[in-house]
């Protein structure tokens, strides 16, 4: 009875079910970039010198970068399933690791270690939290479009980074904040990478188990409807901009961990190479879909390639234009071939 | 025990220097089905902005079950659904989550969707009103046709609807087999007791479906009585009065 026309349509019947399981699992974007990935991954090994680009070291770093870098995608597929986009987000990172660091370096040594590592994440989530809702409030109530309102954020943040820290670096972070986190490990997995599948797995579950994703997606699919339904549409704009620019901030909190200072002039690609990563993972810019798992693959794409043209002694040039195509192929294929919407 | 609906009371509204209504009384019972005809400007989208509680008028009441609706929130709380021109569907989600989009089932402390609820509720919805077209309810709206859709629309009005449906142009841009069954569904919406306000332009098939036709000029109601011996040009004569 749940069989329909529309998806019998699109099994040709003398497909074996084998072979027509098989197609359709390799339609999904999550998976074509996966196979893409692992022949990337196969390349750059055998190309780099004794394998460097598989030894714990360098995977470690490739996974530290993705701790952040996940984050960020996430919180932009999150928005651009509401048709929103955000263009602030690595000035927001910036802003929230020198507000984070600074009140770390005046604490130190007047409070526990632990106490102060609690409060700079606390200042750190805060700052993300707070301009997020203020970007939330430009877009959802006053009604400025989500680009103008994040570059002006983009503008903002940057310069109050830059003014409250005269442009210097911050140093001096309390060496527990390294030793008791950035540098952790389990196994070859970095602690901030699994703080960081474990806040990206609470959210998926919050997405995809309660009314909030469904509300998100009918918000971009068509926001009069949402409107019209009883959906409090500016609350969830409001929400889904927190959602973004906090996970920014724990981004901004895990690169103090990672490097023990500020990296102010480091970041200001961070918010397009995350839109990057999810529109190569299959989330539209247009709101109504998203993948939380092409946004994650998407993201590995790009610091794979990042990692391993470094280690071939390729100009890190090259992935910038390498990433670059890989989303103008995704998105022409995305046009040419429309998946069930709304799918993950 | 009443069986009105609805009670429109001397409602009046103006834009500015233009009257939009003025003194319109209006009773609706429970299965009845009201078609709202009128030449355009003549006052009905502002009417049924009015009742679906969108935009409250400047005197009067609008009643149901023998509360004051004046606002959206009201109009649900109150058991009115509104099937928008637009249709107001996400076409994104499929055809379960747009049934109960803003009504979500949800279970447990965390509020956790069930979806399965949601799909077999949606299943039964769709088949209580006798609706064939729709069989799938995990397919996104995007691919339905506008007919499906706009059946679609009408079920889940119907679905969260206690006392009263309000429809704006059904069957405009439909084909003939599709507005049958749009028309159908309205019928079926009330034999289950629910009172329907219609607006269309369809003249032929509203002589047809309604109980009674209420037609409004410059704001007022000029007629108001059962379409029973009456042509398409009786109602155009009344609709345009004396600038014809
Ligand atoms: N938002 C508004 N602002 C100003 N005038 C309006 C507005 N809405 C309706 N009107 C005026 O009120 C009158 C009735 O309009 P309307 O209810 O849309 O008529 P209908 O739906 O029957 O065509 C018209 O003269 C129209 O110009
Ligand atoms: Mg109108």
């Amino acid at each position: 009875m749940t069989t329909t026309l529309a998806r019998e349509e699109t099994q040709a019947p003398s497909m074996p079910t084998g072979l027509h399981q098989l197609k359709k699992i390799l339609s999904i974007r999550a998976v074509q970039i996966i196979l893409v990935e692992i022949v990337v991954i196969a390349f750059f090994f055998a190309m780099s010198p004794e394998g460097a680009f598989l030894n714990a070291a360098n995977v470690r770093g490739m996974l530290l970068t993705a701790s952040q870098v996940l984050l960020l995608a996430i919180g932009q597929a999150i928005l651009m399933s509401a048709g929103k986009i955000d263009i602030s987000q690595g000035a927001v990172l910036i802003l929230a690791s020198v507000a984070s660091g600074q009140v770390m370096v005046a604490l130190q040594g007047s409070m526990s270690p632990a106490a102060t590592l609690i409060v700079g994440l606390a200042v750190a989530l805060l700052i993300g939290a707070v301009l997020g809702a203020a970007i939330g409030i430009l877009v959802g109530v006053v009604g400025i479009n989500s680009l103008v309102a994040t570059l002006g954020m983009l503008s903002i943040a940057t310069g109050v980074a830059q003014v409250a820290t005269g442009g210097v670096n911050i140093f001096g972070m309390p060496g527990e904040l390294s030793d008791w986190f950035g540098s952790v490990r389990f196994g070859a997995i970095p602690l901030p990478v699994i703080l960081s599948l474990a806040v990206i797995g609470v959210i998926w579950a919050v997405y995809r188990l309660t009314p909030w994703g469904t509300h998100t997606l009918a918000t971009g699919s068509n926001a009069l409807a949402a409107r019209r339904v009883g959906i409090k549409t500016v609350r969830n704009t409001i929400g889904i901009f927190i959602v973004s620019s906090t996970l920014a901030g724990l981004a901004g909190y895990i690169d103090l961990a990672r490097y023990s200072t500020t990296n102010i002039s480091g970041h200001l690609n961070d918010s397009m190479a995350a839109i990057a990563a999810a529109l190569i993972g299959g989330t539209a810019l247009t709101g109504g879909r998203i993948s939380f798992l092409g946004a994650i693959v998407g993201a590995l794409l790009a610091i794979l390639l990042q990692s391993g043209l470094v280690i071939i002694n390729l100009s890190p040039f090259y992935q910038t234009i390498a990433v670059g195509a890989m989303l103008l192929i995704a998105v022409s294929l995305d046009n040419a071939n429309r998946e069930r919407p709304g799918s993950s | 025990m009443t069986t009105d609906v609805l009670e429109i009371r001397d409602v009046g509204k103006s834009f500015g220097a233009v009257t939009a209504l003025r003194e319109v009384n209006l009773t609706v019972r429970k299965g009845e089905i009201i078609a709202l005809l009128g030449d355009n400007g003549a006052g009905k989208s502002t009417l049924m902005n009015i009742i679906c509680g969108s935009n409250p008028p400047d005197r009067g009441a609008v009643m149901v079950d023998g509360q004051r609706l004046d606002s959206v929130d009201a109009a649900q709380r109150l058991g009115v659904g509104v099937v928008y021109q637009d249709l107001a569907l996400a076409p994104h989600l499929d055809l379960a989550e747009n049934m109960f989009l803003g009504n979500e089932i949800t279970t447990g402390p965390f509020k956790m969707l069930d979806r399965a609820r949601m799909r077999r509720e949606a299943e039964e919805a769709i088949q209580g009103l006798g609706i064939s077209t729709l069989k799938d309810v995990r397919l996104p709206v995007g691919r339905l046709s506008g007919g499906q859709r706009q059946v679609l629309a009408v079920a889940r009005a119907i679905k969260w609807a206690s006392q009263l449906i309000l429809l704006d142009e059904p069957t405009a841009a439909l084909g003939p087999k599709q507005v049958d069954i749009v028309l159908d569904s309205i019928r079926t919406a009330a034999a289950q007791g629910l009172g329907v306000i219609l607006v269309s332009h369809d003249i032929p098939n509203v002589l047809k479906l309604a109980d009674r036709i209420v037609i409004l000029r410059h704001g007022t109601i000029v007629a108001d009585r059962s379409p029973e011996g009456m042509t398409v040009s009786d109602v155009m004569t009344v609709m345009v009065g004396d600038d014809a």
